[in-house]
């Protein structure tokens, strides 16, 4: 920066004050000397004369120094005037007892420093102190005139204004922050419940798949029984057959029996005939020509007992044909009693299996239920969590804070954990045993971070970064909370 | 020179709203500037001021405790505020609002200190007045060395006890 000198001005040429006062006083007193000499000069040596020049001189130099005090005014008033040029505020002018006007230019000045010098204190603290984070130091404008004070309070509303801002970007800054931890394990946890469901809906598909199985299987139990009612009419209607058979066979047994009959009646007449045979050849004697008419009758009896063998023959074989016939019938008959059997074994098979998918299907949907009762108790859990995030945005007697107050006892969760279902079903699990600690520590964090959102935190950062965190304390147990839930169904459901 | 022996009146001189009392000491506290609200309120003028320590207006019903804290607090940089009772030349007295800060040149060097005493508010005297008569009857159970520590460390437990910080009080009583 070049300095300006200020000396190529209009007065540049011109004495300053000191040296014009001096040259009046060297003036008076060589003008007093020149008289004095004149007088000399006209009426000779007087000693009177020398009276006046030593009067003159002795008056020039009072003059000269009693106006060294003004000048010293003059000179500290422009120090003053040119430090406060420079910045510095903070000289004064004091040496001015009996300075009159001078005195009065004088305070008039310092009173304008002190003004203008508390002015630019308190606009310089305040400033720092917002700088550094601090609203509560505001300018100080009594005492100060108009202008001053007009300023001053313009600046503490701008303070105000600047002090406002900063409560609303910090609140901003931790709602954001809240907002996306909460974000971010709202999302997490929304996954769980989601796998949850996707799990709970494979199960469905399996125990759909196990109904499926039974349907076939009812169906081909079905068929089974048809098969054995077939095989059932077939071997009645074998046994009909047979029936037939045998009431065939019977008449031809009757038709042997007239057969016999006959063959009896011949040997009847066969025997009559030779008893009169034997009578008339005793009769005769030597008239031996009756034999030969004997002779014939017992050639003619023979025949018919010929032509009755041949008969009963004929008979016997077609009565075999029959019985063989009865043979392969009863065979018949073995095969589709076997048949039978098998069919039996495959109808007892196929109600094992069903009996075996029902089983499984039984295992399944208690899984399946525990799986959704489980994500209702998670879903509780984000709930909670929910209502403690709204309860530090919403301040402590909202709804939500008092509902995120709860211990970790009384809380749906906790309910479930200590008196109900999680109890009942999984205290038997070391999740179930694992699960209380976090499940706490979650409570806890959450009760904190309310505490302290309950107090000036926008002022404050340190405050804010404690919000935050007891906030990640929470989420990290409840990490835990949600990881041992999934645990304890699969603890239980592995060991079977 | 510093006159000896005023006795103390019960005599209050009562600021104006408007008046604005400003003075300066070197950083020995040695009086280098006063305006005229000062020489008139205190009733000394420039011969009896100039380059005397300022404590020539200190009243005897200050503890000494709080001057600890104002030298303590502006040798750690930070301005001063306080409630004052100040004594006249004559030994009356006069409450001020005191604002006391360092004066620093160009090149940032300390050169002095630089005081502005306002009107103080009245109800922040009601509560004032007690806590230094307290700090007071602290400093008289101890011998003179150690009484301005001990009355300030009283004064420091309290505001601590109550939870509130001596800037934020003082600020927030002056209103």
């Amino acid at each position: 920066m070049i300095k300006k000198t200020f000396t190529h001005g209009v007065s540049r040429h011109i004495p300053f004050l000191r040296t014009k006062f001096v040259l009046v006083c060297i003036g008076f007193v060589v003008l007093t000397l020149a008289m004095a000499g004149l007088s000399f000069f006209h009426y000779g040596p007087q000693w009177e004369l020398a009276v006046f020049p030593l009067l003159a001189l002795c008056f020039a130099g009072y003059a000269v120094s009693s106006f060294r005090r003004p000048l010293k005014v003059l000179q500290d008033l422009q120090q003053a005037l040119v430090a406060s040029n420079r910045g510095e505020l903070f000289n004064r002018v004091t040496d001015t007892y009996g300075m009159g006007e001078l005195g009065k230019v004088a305070w008039e000045l310092n009173e304008f420093l002190d003004q203008m010098e508390t002015f630019f204190k308190e606009v310089n603290t305040c400033f720092s102190r917002v700088a550094n984070g601090e609203f509560h130091r505001r300018a100080i404008a009594v005492g100060l005139p108009g202008q001053f004070a007009a300023s001053l309070t313009s600046i503490n509303a701008a303070i105000d204004a600047m002090a406002e801002n900063v409560r609303y970007i910090s609140r901003n800054k931790l709602l954001s922050q809240l907002h996306s931890l909460n974000t971010t394990n709202l999302l997490r946890n929304l996954k769980t419940i989601q796998a949850d469901l996707a799990r709970i809906s494979e199960e469905m598909d399996s125990v759909e798949q196990s109904t499926l199985q039974n349907v076939s299987g009812a169906n081909s139990n079905l068929e089974t029984v048809a098969t054995i009612r077939t095989s059932m009419d077939a071997i009645l209607a074998k046994v009909e057959h047979v029936s037939q058979v045998v009431g065939a066979l019977s008449g031809e047994s009757e038709e042997v029996a007239q057969a016999l009959k006959i063959i009896s009646d011949i040997a009847d007449q066969t025997s009559l005939l030779a008893l009169n045979a034997s009578i008339e050849a005793a009769r005769a004697g030597e008239q031996g020509r009756g034999f030969a008419v004997v002779a014939e009758e017992v050639k003619a009896l023979s025949e018919r007992t010929k032509g009755a063998t041949a008969e009963i023959t004929s008979t016997i074989g077609r009565f075999s044909s029959r019985v063989r016939q009865m043979v392969e019938e009863s065979a018949t008959a073995r095969e589709l009693a076997g048949s039978v059997t098998t069919t039996v074994q495959q109808f007892e098979r196929s109600f094992g299996e069903i009996a075996a998918s029902g089983e499984n299907t039984l295992q399944r949907l208690a899984f399946a239920k525990d799986i959704s009762f489980n994500s209702l108790v998670k879903v509780d859990h984000i709930v909670f969590k929910q209502n403690g995030y709204m309860g530090m945005t919403e301040g402590p007697e909202s709804e939500e804070a008092k509902a995120a107050s709860s211990v970790h006892t009384q809380c749906r969760l906790g309910k479930w954990y200590y008196e109900g279902r999680g109890k009942e079903e999984f205290s038997h699990t070391t999740a179930y045993r694992a699960l209380e600690i976090p499940h706490q520590t979650v409570h806890d964090a959450i009760h904190r971070a309310l505490e302290v959102a309950g107090s000036h935190w926008e002022q404050d950062t340190s405050l804010h970064d404690e919000i935050i965190s007891h906030v990640r304390v929470a989420e990290d147990a409840s990490i835990e909370v949600m990881e041992q839930i999934d645990r304890m169904a699969q603890e239980k459901y592995a060991s079977r | 020179m510093k006159p000896k022996n005023i006795t103390p009146r019960d005599a209050e001189v009562l600021l104006d709203v408007d008046d604005f009392i400003v003075s300066k000491t070197d950083l020995t506290g040695r009086i280098t500037y006063a305006n005229r609200t000062f020489m008139a309120i205190s009733g000394y003028n420039e011969f009896q001021l100039f380059g005397i320590q300022h404590n020539l207006v200190r009243h005897p019903d200050m503890p000494r405790g709080v001057f600890r804290f104002l030298w303590d607090t502006l040798k750690s940089g930070h301005e001063f505020f306080g409630f004052v009772k100040n004594m006249t030349a004559d030994g009356g007295y006069y409450w001020v609002f005191a604002n006391v800060t360092i004066d620093v040149d160009a090149a940032g060097n300390p050169k002095g200190y630089y005081s502005v005493r306002r009107k103080p508010n009245p109800k922040a005297l009601e509560q004032v007045i007690p806590l230094y008569r307290e700090m007071l009857e602290v400093e008289q159970r101890h011998p003179a060395s150690s009484a301005p520590d001990q009355s300030l460390k009283w004064l420091q437990q309290l505001l601590a006890d109550r939870g509130v910080d001596y800037e934020n009080l003082v600020l927030e009583l002056q209103g």
